[in-house]
């Protein structure tokens, strides 16, 4: 049992010592429950997976979940998730940098549970190398 | 650094992978990255292609990994993921394993080599195909 105190030392509040588990983070509820590390990723409103690559498409410079990274040609990079989301609908905001050729932002990405591919472009098709970057919100 | 070329037998066209340190450094030291208890699970997530494969998975994600057991996909992904959470495994294999997992659907076959051996250039990306 974990007992709350204010400045004062007048109790608070106390909560059992149990630790919520992945469901209780997902739907947000159980709040008398404690939340170690581990499972604040399971939270809705935290990124599932997040990485940038250089524009070559060689190098992950940050990530988070990402195991491999794809270059399927020119400004067109895959990052492959180490966990998985548990749909397809899962919410991935995308961008692009650089704008020296006018890109617009990412022309398109496709996404399967495991994996998500992004394309700088614009006009309806895939312009030149640009570094680019996701983060992947949902459920896993 | 090694790097997995996935070759597009159509036309020799070629997509480079690259394996991040920390993931061959799971896969072939003591795993970790995914909890034992979590294996079957994630082998499932990972079987997910389409909206039917969503609804099964939601329904009744044991059944629906069930009715997938054996297909070229859930053995990768088995591979992987146990992989990932058990380790163990040589570098070649390590290589393998990932070649497999994340070969890009428009693509047959693959070949490990050393990543200095690609072109610096990349001003003629999309023409670059795989000789043997």
């Amino acid at each position: 049992m974990w007992t709350f105190y204010n400045s004062n030392g007048e109790a608070l509040v106390q909560h059992a010592e149990s630790e919520a588990t992945q469901a209780e983070m997902e739907a947000s509820t159980a709040v008398a429950k404690f939340v170690p590390p581990d499972l604040v990723k399971y939270s809705p409103g935290v990124a599932k997976a997040w990485g940038e690559a250089s524009a070559d498409g060689a190098t992950l410079l940050a990530n988070f979940n990402v195991g491999s990274l794809t270059d399927n040609g020119s400004g067109d990079v895959e990052f492959n998730y180490t966990t998985a989301f548990s749909s397809i609908n899962y919410g991935a905001a995308t961008y692009v940098m650089g704008n020296n050729d006018a890109v617009y932002g990412n022309w398109g990405y496709q996404k399967t549970a495991s994996k998500l591919r992004c394309m700088a472009g614009k006009e309806g098709s895939v312009t030149s190398d640009h570094q680019q970057g996701f983060a992947a919100f949902g459920d896993q | 650094m090694k790097v997995i070329i996935f070759i597009r037998n159509s036309d020799n066209y070629v997509k480079v992978g690259r394996v991040l340190p920390r993931t061959l450094s799971a896969l072939t030291g003591s795993g970790g990255m995914i909890a034992e208890s979590n294996i079957e699970r994630e082998i499932a997530k990972h079987l997910i292609q389409n909206a039917t494969d969503e609804v099964s998975f939601a329904t009744n994600w044991s059944s629906f990994l069930t009715s997938k057991k054996g297909t070229e996909r859930e053995v990768q992904s088995r591979k992987f993921v146990e992989g990932m959470a058990q380790g163990g495994l040589t570098e070649d294999q390590a290589f393998a394993v990932m070649a497999d997992f994340t070969m890009p659907d428009d693509c047959n076959s693959y070949q490990i080599v050393e990543d200095s051996g690609l072109p610096t250039d990349r001003y003629f990306r999309n023409a670059w195909d795989w000789e043997d």
